[in-house]
C-alpha cells in the first residue's frame, strides 16, 4: 500500500505546486509571453530546423548494444544458470560496440 | 481567518522574491563590465541571492546596463514583457538615466521612457558597490 | 507503519523535497567556496544562507506561470511533472534503512535501472512540446548523452547484480566489504555515467547555459522550472541513494534509525562529490563525451563485469 500512498502524495504535491502560481501569482498576459523565447528577439523563421546528424551512428549503436545488454540482464534475472551465456553476449556486444565506435570518427 | 492566511501568503511571497532576484543576461553597453564585476569574487552579488539566469522566462530583475539606443529599446521592451509577473527594473549608469555622454543625441532613449524603473544607479560607469546598493534598495522596497 | 514512514518521510516525499532545496543551496555554496566567494548568505546569516533554496522555491511559486498559446497547453504543463515523477520513482525501490522501503521487490535493482533510463524520453518529449530552437538542440544533446551513458550504467549495475543479487534490500547484508572496494571499476563507471545522466559538470551538455540558453528547460518559468529543472536534482537523489546502497555499504554498521541517518550521510557525501564537479571541470564537447562513453567508460564497465565474475568464482 505504501507505494500507492507514495505515488498519490507525490502526484498531489506536484499538482499543488502547479496550481499555486495560478491562484497566488499576479497575471498579465502580453504578446511577448505568448510567443516562443528567442533570446530577446521577436521569433522569426521556423523553430523546427535541420539538426546536425553526424553523431546519429552513436544512437543506433546505443540501441543495438543496449538491447543485447538489457536482454542479457533480464535473462540472468529470470534464470541464474544462463550467467555464462549472458556474459558472452555482453562481452561480444561491448567489444563490437567498442570497435565500431573507434571506426566512427 | 482568511485575511490572516492571505497576509501570511503575501509575506511569504515578498520574502521569497526579496531574496531571489534573478536577472537575465541583457548587456546593452559598457556597464556590463561592471555588472560582471558585481558577480565576481570580490563583490559577489550572490550573497544577496541574486543569480544571473540565461532565459527571460526564469528571471524577475531586469538590469539595464547603460546606453539604450532606439534600436535596442525595442529589444529591452521585448525582454521586459517576456519576464513573468512580479518584476523589477534597475537602470544602471548615467546613459540609462538621462543620456550621459550621449545627452541630446537623436538616437538616445532614457530607460524610464521604455520600461518602469524601480531604482537608478548613477555613475559612468557605476561601481559594483553602487549596483549592490541599488539591489538592496529594490529588496528594501519589497 | 514503516511503509507509511518510508513513503511520506524518508526516503519518500519529504526527503525528496528537502534534498532538492539543500542540494541546490549546497551546489551554489560549494562553487562559491572554490571561487573565493561567499555564495548565498544574507538570506539567513546564522545558517550560512541555507534558506536560499526555500526563498527561490517561494519566489517561483509566487511568480506568474506563463503557458504560451502556440504550444499544446496540456502537454506543456504535464510533461515536467512526468519528468519529475520518472526521476523520483527509483526511490520507491531503494531502501533507506533495513525495513524502510516503499515497495519491496525481488527485482528492485532492475526496475531502478529501467526507470532511470526512462527519464530521458520524457525530457525529449518535453523539449519537443516546448517547440523552441534552443529546446530542440537541447533535446538532441539529451538523446546523444543518453546514447553515451546508458550502456556503461547498465553494465556497472549488472556487475553489482552479479555480486549482490537483484534485491536492493539484501544488497547490504551481501556486502562483507563495501562495494567500492570489491569492485572499484563498477563504482567509477557508475559515478561517471550518473554524472552524465544528471548533467553534472563535465557533461552539462544538454542545458549548457552559455551555449543554448537553458536547453530543454528554456521555456519554463515559475513552478514548471522547479519541476523540470529540479528533476535533475531528484535524479541525483536517486543516484546517490543507489550509490550509497550498492557501493558505500548502505546503513552497514548500524540498523534502525541510526542506520537511516548513516545511509543519508553516505548519500550526501556522494552528492557533495558530484556537486563539486561543477567548480572543477570545464564543459566537454558532445563528441568528446560520446567518445568517452563509447571508449574508456565502456571498457571500464565491461571490465567491472569481469571483476564481479572473478569474485563470484573465487567466493564460490
Amino acid at each position: 500500500m505504501a507505494w500507492l500512498i507514495f505515488l498519490l502524495a507525490l502526484t498531489a504535491s506536484l499538482i499543488a505546486l502547479l496550481m499555486a502560481p495560478r491562484l497566488l501569482a499576479p497575471r498579465r498576459l502580453t504578446r511577448a509571453k505568448e510567443v516562443r523565447f528567442e533570446a530577446g528577439n521577436p521569433p522569426y523563421g521556423k523553430a523546427r530546423r535541420r539538426m546536425v546528424m553526424q553523431y546519429l551512428g552513436y544512437v543506433y549503436l546505443a540501441m543495438a548494444t543496449e538491447s543485447i545488454v538489457g536482454a542479457s540482464i533480464a535473462l540472468y534475472l529470470i534464470d541464474a544458470k544462463v550467467l555464462w551465456a549472458a556474459l558472452v553476449a555482453v562481452a561480444a556486444a561491448a567489444a563490437t560496440a567498442y570497435v565500431a565506435a573507434r571506426g566512427h570518427d | 481567518m482568511i485575511r490572516k492566511v492571505e497576509g501570511l501568503l503575501r509575506l511569504a511571497a515578498k520574502w521569497g522574491t526579496k531574496w531571489s532576484l534573478w536577472p537575465p543576461h541583457l548587456v546593452t553597453a559598457c556597464c556590463g563590465v561592471e555588472l560582471a564585476h558585481t558577480f565576481g569574487p570580490a563583490y559577489d552579488a550572490e550573497r544577496f541571492g541574486v543569480l544571473p539566469m540565461p532565459s527571460a522566462r526564469h528571471s524577475n530583475l531586469l538590469i539595464i546596463e547603460g546606453t539604450i539606443t532606439m534600436k535596442m529599446a525595442k529589444f529591452v521592451k521585448w525582454v521586459y514583457e517576456q519576464m513573468p509577473e512580479p518584476k523589477f527594473v534597475i537602470a544602471m549608469g548615467a546613459c540609462a538615466i538621462k543620456g550621459g555622454v550621449f545627452y541630446g543625441s537623436y538616437h538616445m532613449v532614457p530607460a524610464s521612457n521604455v520600461v518602469p524603473v524601480d531604482a537608478y544607479v548613477s555613475g559612468c560607469p557605476p561601481t559594483p558597490e553602487a549596483l549592490l546598493k541599488a539591489i538592496e534598495e529594490v529588496q528594501k522596497r519589497l | 507503519m514503516s511503509g507509511l514512514a518510508a513513503a511520506l518521510l524518508y526516503p519518500g516525499i519529504t526527503a525528496i523535497f528537502a534534498y532538492l532545496l539543500v542540494a541546490i543551496w549546497l551546489e551554489r555554496k560549494l562553487a562559491a567556496k572554490v571561487q573565493w566567494r561567499y555564495g548565498p548568505l544574507y538570506v539567513s546569516r546564522w545558517l550560512g544562507g541555507l534558506l536560499q533554496g526555500l526563498a527561490d522555491a517561494l519566489k517561483l511559486i509566487f511568480s506568474e506561470l506563463v503557458v504560451p498559446s502556440y504550444t499544446n497547453k496540456a502537454l506543456f504543463t504535464a510533461l515536467p511533472l512526468v519528468v519529475f515523477l520518472a526521476d523520483a520513482l527509483p526511490v520507491m525501490f531503494i531502501p533507506g534503512a533495513p525495513d524502510l522501503v516503499i515497495y519491496r521487490s525481488h527485482y528492485g535493482l532492475a526496475y531502478v535501472l529501467v526507470i532511470l533510463l526512462l527519464a530521458t524520453p520524457a525530457i525529449v518529449a518535453m523539449a519537443w512540446v516546448e517547440a523552441d530552437k534552443f529546446t530542440y538542440i537541447g533535446a538532441l544533446r539529451e538523446i546523444l548523452m543518453e546514447a553515451a551513458y546508458e550502456v556503461p550504467l547498465a553494465l556497472s549495475l549488472f556487475a553489482m547484480i552479479i555480486l549482490y543479487g537483484p534485491d536492493p534490500v539484501q544488497a547490504v547484508e551481501a556486502q562483507s566489504i563495501p562495494g567500492i572496494l570489491a569492485n572499484p571499476l563498477a563504482f567509477f563507471a557508475f559515478f561517471v555515467s550518473a554524472a552524465m545522466a544528471t548533467s553534472r559538470f563535465p557533461f552539462e551538455i544538454p542545458d549548457a547555459d552559455t551555449e543554448i540558453v537553458f536547453g530543454p528547460y528554456t521555456e519554463y518559468g515559475s513552478t514548471l522550472l522547479l519541476a523540470s529543472f529540479g528533476a535533475n536534482y531528484v535524479a541525483l537523489y536517486s543516484f546517490s541513494l543507489l550509490g550509497a546502497l550498492l557501493f558505500l555499504g548502505g546503513w552497514a554498521p548500524f540498523g534502525g534509525l541510526l542506520g537511516a541517518a548513516v545511509m543519508l550521510a553516505k548519500a550526501m557525501l556522494l552528492t557533495i562529490v558530484w556537486l563539486i564537479l561543477r567548480a572543477i571541470y570545464p564543459r566537454l564537447r558532445i563528441d568528446q563525451a560520446l567518445r568517452l562513453g563509447w571508449g574508456s567508460l565502456l571498457a571500464i564497465s565491461a571490465a567491472s563485469v569481469a571483476v564481479s565474475v572473478v569474485w563470484r568464482l573465487w567466493l564460490g
